[in-house]
């Protein structure tokens, strides 16, 4: 019980802290830092960082009291899973902040701190709903398939590149969408270019609940600068040496992804001698490896820099969203080893009679 | 870093994005026409053509790349090339996730495999044309529901109810999402025909299978060999290029081995049971598997494999349920069950302010025990008198048995091992009594017979003493055209071993020369003749199950409808050589006598052997009169063997109302000592089970030719057994058959070079990523 109002808590101080955090963005974006303005935004950046680091502590001491309660690595049921992953995401926050030095960015950048805290703790708590409305939460046993000494280091591992990675496609949707915005209103950058950005950020599907919003309040921001004459000018550096910035991310996340992807290889060697069974979330996590190896690739054998692997770092990004999201609606998927199993069909006892069913379907997987 | 990352070379710019996709899609073109004319050379269906272009390619092949070498090592190394080869390996994984695939092992190649790829594909259509649930029917709990559910919360607790209304939400949702989905399937067959049809046509319901994805892992072998080299024998091992090297050459042994898996592997199952005489047919030692690809050709294995040992064992559960009339209203729906865990606590039965009336902790979890029954006097006034007795066998067997008799029952009756005689308590008031008792004659019967004709309101029930040539009699009532139905007795077989006649196809009981009333009734049985007008049939009758049950509802076991048989034992007054009784005097006086002989009273004494005409010793430890209950006596074993055959128990602590009791209980596989009511309150439930076993274990053996053994072990699941490269798996077991163990099956002699192609890609990884710096740092340092 303890697990779940700590993580109710996590998602109040994220409901809390995402107004805030935008709000900060906002002001640094518009002010510059500089004025009335800018002294506000600091201290709402301030208090979101401070947020942010409650909702860590707060989701962190959920998952340990659930890993405490159960017994086992809390990674078993979609509830454990989301409570893991939005915590990792957290610390991921934490460690990208440390290691890219964003604390040092002033002025109108630091906005782009701002902006990345807002869309992990709106994120958050868009998952805290769902977790509240429909995922069951109590806790169970382990079942003989995951008690292996490679569930905790494989789950750990991938859950930690797939935040970074995932900080790292917000980074490059915030590059994007500036990019956008510029490009609209100095008129730049060339059309085929603002197609494809504009199609990236605005294609109607599963990633536009993230992808659309960042997008406009970037547009906004930039509306607003240019009426008031303010310019962009300020962002020059940063989109400059923003293809450094991202691979920075990226090199935190990938060898993780790496490690976490080998150990499920040599789990699955170990329980059913199969080092690799084409399983669609296997599958999918190659998928995921596989872009950023050619990014890899592309970045330093082909020597390629800037927009064109910063897109592929953007689909990377989409790719880790399919294998959470879409990965249950796959039709590979209704068959794979790797799906979260919840609930029961017993629920239906007393309800409908008689009425025997299958068990319900997992709404989505992770 | 950036820095030294060398520019596309010289060597590919002749290969520009565009020529290199055309050249690697005529690759993947070219590498299914030459996969399917080998395919039909190799399986000697090819005609003198086919091996006639086969010829001329391969000589042609070879010319070009004799003249032309330097140029086509170019297009491998080429970093698009390259870069393409692993745009589409994506692409192709994008595929096979993006289609229903045949199992990679064995593919259903029935009309069915459509069903399961339109219903996958409408599925995932349906998905993603609602993202987020949007559009997704509605749906809610009824109002009915609610009503049980704040029963439930009140009761059990907010998150138990909150846990019961998310499953009903999701199971109702399923339920309207299902139906979405089939008439979706139905309105657009004809679309889903033509694409099942283009599928199947371009290998996308086979993706990993398909040669052209089989040409494309040829092309980045190709490609990843050729780059590996591209720096020459001697940059391998300098401090630049190590990781690099070490990194791509395990890419190509991952590759080999999985080549080598492919084309020399098998996988499949062998079934085991530990029971050597499975009752159905469930062999315990097997020396072959049936693979997965064709599982009607058996497999077979340099050794035999021997099933020494199986079990798998469940997690404890304990259930509550409320006993007052407003828990009979929603007593249909199941109450929560929680799992049992030392110290934990269980509060129950809330108050309006939300303080809970009981509580249940758990005092105590032993998952080992001997649990022994232990009478104890109780107020009850239906409760009976209990004698608890120990029955020691005669050596050599090992072992006693420890258990209690009910005073005046009828089939609480103890049963000498080899059938030497029967016995049971009685209680008698005085001396006259104990006389009377005693001499009292035993009719011989073998119990009752009922014979059952029609079903519902109008079934006519008779029964009748069950004798070999009696007959019970019954006709369907209100209807006089219904012909009589007789039963009578042809024989009885206190345990018969069933074998099927070869002649007539029938099941007929085996010879057995030990006189019947020697022989222990473990499974009586009647072998019952049924007459219904001029239609007559032979029927077995087992007192111990129905097998009208068993066969179930839809199949019909016999000839004449209509009739049911049930066969009611006579535990005490069927044929045994000795019946004798125990007597238990009101003021605590112990008796034995022989039943019908009034002359073989006499005193006997607690803790003695009694004087009985069999083998072994029969002592009464303990008699609790006149009213006694039961409560487990709980003996925890220490030690960590797996197989074991013992049951778990655990000591509950219930704080409630009706004050605070603690209560012992054992999870038994019958049952016994599994509840214990508190009060008229609730009734708790402890045992062991679930959906999934807590572990499960197969104990292997396997022995050469001449039945000794080479090799064994235990293999649980994440942890399997390698016998001369076949690895052994726990994959398989059934909750309804303890004895059975599923066990997977791999020969792949390229495993262990897929494994030291990862380790070595670690390494390289390794060494590139963090190794790779600090060396270069330290070389350019002076």
């Amino acid at each position: 019980m303890t697990a779940d109002r700590l993580f109710d808590a996590t998602f109040w101080i994220c409901v809390a802290g995402a107004p805030v955090a935008l709000a900060a963005s906002l002001g640094h974006f518009l002010s510059g830092g500089g004025g009335r303005l800018g002294r506000l935004a600091r201290g709402a950046s301030l208090a979101a960082l401070l947020l942010g680091l409650a909702a860590t502590l707060a989701d962190g001491a959920s998952l340990g009291h659930r890993w405490h309660e159960t017994g086992h690595w809390p990674s078993q049921t979609l509830f454990e899973v989301i409570q893991f992953a939005t915590f990792v995401l957290l610390v991921c926050f934490w460690i990208v902040f440390g290691v890219l030095r964003l604390h040092a960015y002033r002025g109108g950048l630091r906005g782009l701190t701002d902006l990345i805290l807002f869309v992990l703790l709106a994120g958050i708590a868009g998952t805290a709903v769902y977790v509240r409305g429909v995922v069951n939460r109590a806790p169970d046993t382990l079942p003989p398939a995951l008690q292996s000494y490679w569930f905790p280091p494989h789950i750990s591992s991938l859950m930690v590149s797939y935040a970074t990675l995932t900080i790292a496609y917000v980074a490059c949707l915030v590059y994007f969408s500036f990019r956008f915005a510029r490009g609209l209103f100095e008129r730049n950058v060339g059309r085929a270019r603002m197609l494809a950005i504009g199609s990236f950020l605005f294609f109607p599907w599963f990633q536009a609940v993230v992808n659309v919003p960042v997008a406009l309040i970037c547009i906004g921001v930039a509306a607003v600068l240019y009426r008031t004459k303010k310019g962009m000018g300020w962002l020059d550096s940063w989109m400059g040496g923003f293809d450094d910035f991202s691979f920075r991310i990226f090199s935190i996340g990938f060898p993780f992804l790496t490690a976490g992807f080998f150990m499920g290889s040599f789990w699955a060697q170990e329980a059913w001698a199969t080092y690799w069974g084409w399983d669609s979330k296997e599958v999918s996590a190659f998928i995921t490896w596989l872009i950023y190896l050619l990014y890899l690739h592309l970045r330093f054998v082909g020597g390629l820099r800037g927009e064109k692997t910063m897109a592929l770092l953007a689909l990377g990004g989409v790719s880790i969203f399919i294998t959470f999201q879409l990965f249950g609606y796959l039709p590979e998927s209704q068959e794979s080893l790797h799906k979260y199993t919840e609930g029961s069909g017993a629920a239906r006892e007393g309800l409908l009679g008689e009425a025997g069913g299958e068990a319900p379907a997992p709404p989505g997987g992770g | 870093m950036t820095r030294e990352a060398p520019t596309v070379s010289a060597s590919s710019r002749s290969w520009g994005w565009g020529a290199s996709l055309a050249g690697v899609l005529a690759l993947l073109l070219l590498g299914e026409g030459v996969a399917s004319v080998a395919r039909r050379l190799v399986s000697g269906s090819a005609g003198i053509l086919a091996w006639g272009s086969a010829l001329v390619f391969l000589i042609s092949a070879g010319a070009f790349l004799g003249l032309h070498g330097r140029a086509v090592f170019a297009f491998f190394r080429s970093v698009r090339v390259g870069a393409l080869a692993i745009a589409l390996y994506a692409l192709s994984a994008c595929l096979g996730v993006l289609f229903k695939q045949r199992d990679l092992y064995a593919p259903d190649r029935t009309e069915g495999f459509f069903q399961k790829f339109a219903y996958a594909q409408t599925y995932f259509a349906y998905h993603l044309l609602r993202p987020f649930g949007m559009g997704m029917p509605r749906v809610e709990v009824p109002p009915r529901a609610e009503e049980g559910l704040a029963w439930r919360a009140a009761r059990y607790g907010k998150g138990a109810a909150e846990a019961q209304r998310k499953s009903m939400l999701a199971s109702l949702s399923a339920e309207a999402k299902e139906k979405e989905i089939a008439a979706w399937m139905e309105a657009y067959t004809p679309e889903l025909r033509r694409l099942y049809a283009f599928c199947e046509a371009v290998d996308l319901t086979r993706v990993w299978k398909s040669d052209w994805f089989a040409t494309l892992n040829a092309l980045l072998f190709t490609c990843v060999l050729s780059n590996a080299f591209r720096f020459g024998w001697g940059a391998w091992f300098t401090r630049r290029r190590f990781g690099f090297f070490l990194a791509h050459l395990g890419v190509l042994t991952v590759l080999s081995g999985s080549l080598a898996g492919r084309l020399f592997g098998t996988r499949g199952r062998v079934d085991l049971s530990t029971d050597p005489e499975h009752p159905r047919g469930i062999p315990n030692a097997s020396r072959s598997f049936r693979p997965f690809s064709d599982p009607t050709r058996p497999r077979e294995m340099p050794f035999t494999l021997r099933l020494e040992d199986f079990k798998a064992e469940y997690r404890t559960y304990l259930d509550v349920e409320f006993l007052d009339a407003e828990a009979a209203k929603h007593g249909r729906v199941k109450p929560p069950e929680f799992l049992v865990r030392e110290g934990a606590e269980l509060p129950l039965d809330f108050d309006e302010a939300g303080k809970p009336r009981i509580r249940i902790r758990v005092k105590e979890v032993h998952p080992r025990c001997e649990v022994l029954p232990d009478p104890v006097p109780a107020d009850d006034p239906s409760a009976p008198a209990i004698l608890a007795y120990e029955f020691r066998p005669a050596s050599p067997e090992p072992g006693s048995v420890r258990w209690v008799l009910f005073a005046d029952g009828p089939s609480s009756v103890f049963e000498h091992p080899e059938h030497a005689y029967r016995l049971r308590a009685v209680t008698a008031a005085d001396a006259s009594a104990i006389a009377g008792a005693v001499a009292e004659p035993v009719a011989e019967t073998l119990g009752r017979l009922v014979v059952e004709v029609g079903e519902g309101e109008g079934a006519v029930r008779e029964e009748g003493d069950a004798r070999v040539d009696a007959t019970v009699v019954a006709r369907a009532a209100g209807n006089g055209d219904a012909p009589e139905v007789s039963a009578t007795v042809l024989s009885y077989h206190p345990d018969p071993r069933l074998q099927r006649d070869p002649g007539t196809g029938r099941l007929v009981a085996g010879e057995d020369p030990t006189p019947l009333e020697r022989r222990r009734p473990r499974n009586p049985a009647l072998e019952v003749e049924v007459r219904s007008g001029d239609q007559t049939e032979k029927r077995w009758v087992f007192a111990n199950f129905d097998i009208e049950a068993m066969a179930g509802q839809h199949r019909s076991l016999w000839k004449i409808p209509g009739i049911h048989l049930r066969f009611r034992f006579d535990r005490w007054a069927s044929p045994v050589p000795a019946r004798y009784l125990l007597l238990l005097r009101e003021d605590g006086g112990l008796f034995l006598g022989k039943a019908g002989d009034p002359g073989s009273v006499r005193e006997v004494r607690k803790g003695e052997p009694l004087p009985l005409a069999g083998a072994g010793e029969f002592l009464v430890r303990k008699v609790v009169s006149p009213r006694a209950r039961i409560v487990p006596e709980i003996h925890p074993i220490p030690g960590a063997e797996f197989f074991h055959q013992d049951s778990a128990a655990a000591v509950f602590e219930i704080e409630g109302p009706e004050g605070t009791e603690t209560v012992p209980l054992a999870a038994l596989p019958y049952g016994e000592f599994s509840t214990h009511e508190y009060g008229e309150r609730v009734r708790v439930h402890f045992y062991a089970g679930g959906a999934m076993p807590r572990e499960w274990r197969s104990k292997l053996g396997c022995y050469d030719e001449k039945g000794e053994s080479i090799a064994g072990g235990e293999i649980r699941v994440n942890d399997y057994l390698d016998v001369r490269g076949y690895k052994f798996f726990q994959e398989n077991a059934d909750s309804n058959d303890p004895t059975y163990s599923g066990i997977g099956v791999v020969y792949d002699p390229g495993i262990p070079l897929v494994l030291l192609g990862l380790y070595t890609i670690i390494a390289g990884a390794v060494y590139a990523f963090f190794l790779r710096p600090i060396l270069l740092r330290k070389g350019a340092a002076p």
